[in-house]
């Protein structure tokens, strides 16, 4: 199945490069939830996240004939959007701290999936962009780590340090949330 | 093995990213070890938020991209390529003018070096030639043209 869709994906890319405009927009309804999905996961902000991947799609757009083949087309997507949340943030000076205030307390019954995402997104904020990123890249879209250190620009041997750091760090916060949080 | 909580190779296990013989042995102190079995249990059951497709967001992108194509860039940008293109054939122009220039100045060169021999070593040669041009020169049109 991924095989077919990497197959897909350079196939649409190849024919948007012989002047296809359609062909793009086969790329754009296939990865823009997994794009809003990284870039929400960094940044903490659903419309800036919609802003970015919107950047992202556009900016791929119009490079498309930077991509160079070494990776899928999934990963130079994902690679963009990193990128641009990342600046964002830096751009917004955000990255030290999101304010937690932000993230909308939820108002689903206790114990509920709705309860456990505010709790992580709560968690994830805490961490920094980086790391952030590399958590969100593994466990929402299943990067390997070549994948992550294309996107973050760093050595193959770093991500596995960074991750772990990452999920250490979550749990941590985790656990304090859990404590901190009353119950009703 | 020592506990592994604090190894990154605890993530590389649990993300498929070790070789082979590394990860039997991680495997198997994972199993051993309760510290490393919890944290695995735990960063495998941690909820991570979704985002679900948007049917709109193509219809945002398809504005987005025309408004961007409509900018004053873009007029430039398809000026640009024009422009390219045009001083893509400056190379090859100026390469067929200075082929002609050299054609006309050698096959001149030539007319006048051999005049000037003619009229150095056999004035009667070089009498013979002004006639003939001469006779060239006032050779009367055709009646009818062809």
């Amino acid at each position: 199945m991924l095989g077919f869709l990497m197959d897909a994906d350079r196939d649409a890319l190849a024919r948007y490069l012989d002047g296809d405009e359609k062909a793009f927009e086969e790329l754009v309804v296939r990865y823009e939830a997994s794009v809003r999905r990284v870039a929400s996961g960094i940044v903490h902000d659903h419309a800036l996240a919609e802003d970015i991947a919107q950047e992202t799609f556009l900016t791929a757009y119009e490079k498309a004939g930077s991509y160079r083949g070494d990776g899928t087309v999934r990963s130079w997507l994902m690679s963009i959007a990193v990128r641009r949340a990342l600046d964002e943030l830096r751009r917004r000076s955000r990255q030290a701290a999101i304010p937690l205030t932000e993230l909308n307390e939820p108002t689903g019954t206790p114990h509920s999936p709705l309860e456990a995402s505010w709790e992580l997104r709560r968690a994830l904020a805490l961490l920094t962009a980086d790391s952030r990123a590399a958590l969100v890249l593994r466990e929402i879209e299943g990067s390997t780590y070549r994948e992550i250190a294309d996107a973050l620009r760093w050595p193959m041997g770093t991500v596995a340090t960074k991750l772990h750091r990452a999920r250490m760090e979550l749990r941590c916060v985790l656990a304090e949330t859990k404590d901190a949080v009353p119950k009703n | 093995m020592q506990c592994l909580k604090t190894d990154s190779r605890l993530s590389a296990w649990m993300d498929g990213e070790l070789e082979p013989g590394a990860a039997s042995d991680v495997a198997a102190h994972v199993e051993a070890c309760a510290e490393c079995a919890d944290f695995v249990d735990a960063c495998r059951s941690v909820p991570l938020p979704d985002v679900e497709p948007d049917p709109g967001f193509i219809v945002r992108f398809r504005e987005a991209r025309s408004a961007r194509t409509s900018e004053p860039l873009a007029g430039y940008l398809t000026c640009l390529k024009w422009k390219k293109l045009a001083f893509g054939l400056v190379p090859l122009a100026a390469a067929m003018l200075v082929a002609a220039i050299l054609v006309v100045s050698s096959t001149d060169g030539d007319a006048i070096q051999q005049i000037e021999l003619e009229a150095l070593g056999d004035p009667v040669a070089l009498e013979a030639g002004a006639e003939s041009v001469l006779t060239i020169a006032i050779e009367p049109f055709p009646d009818e043209l062809p």
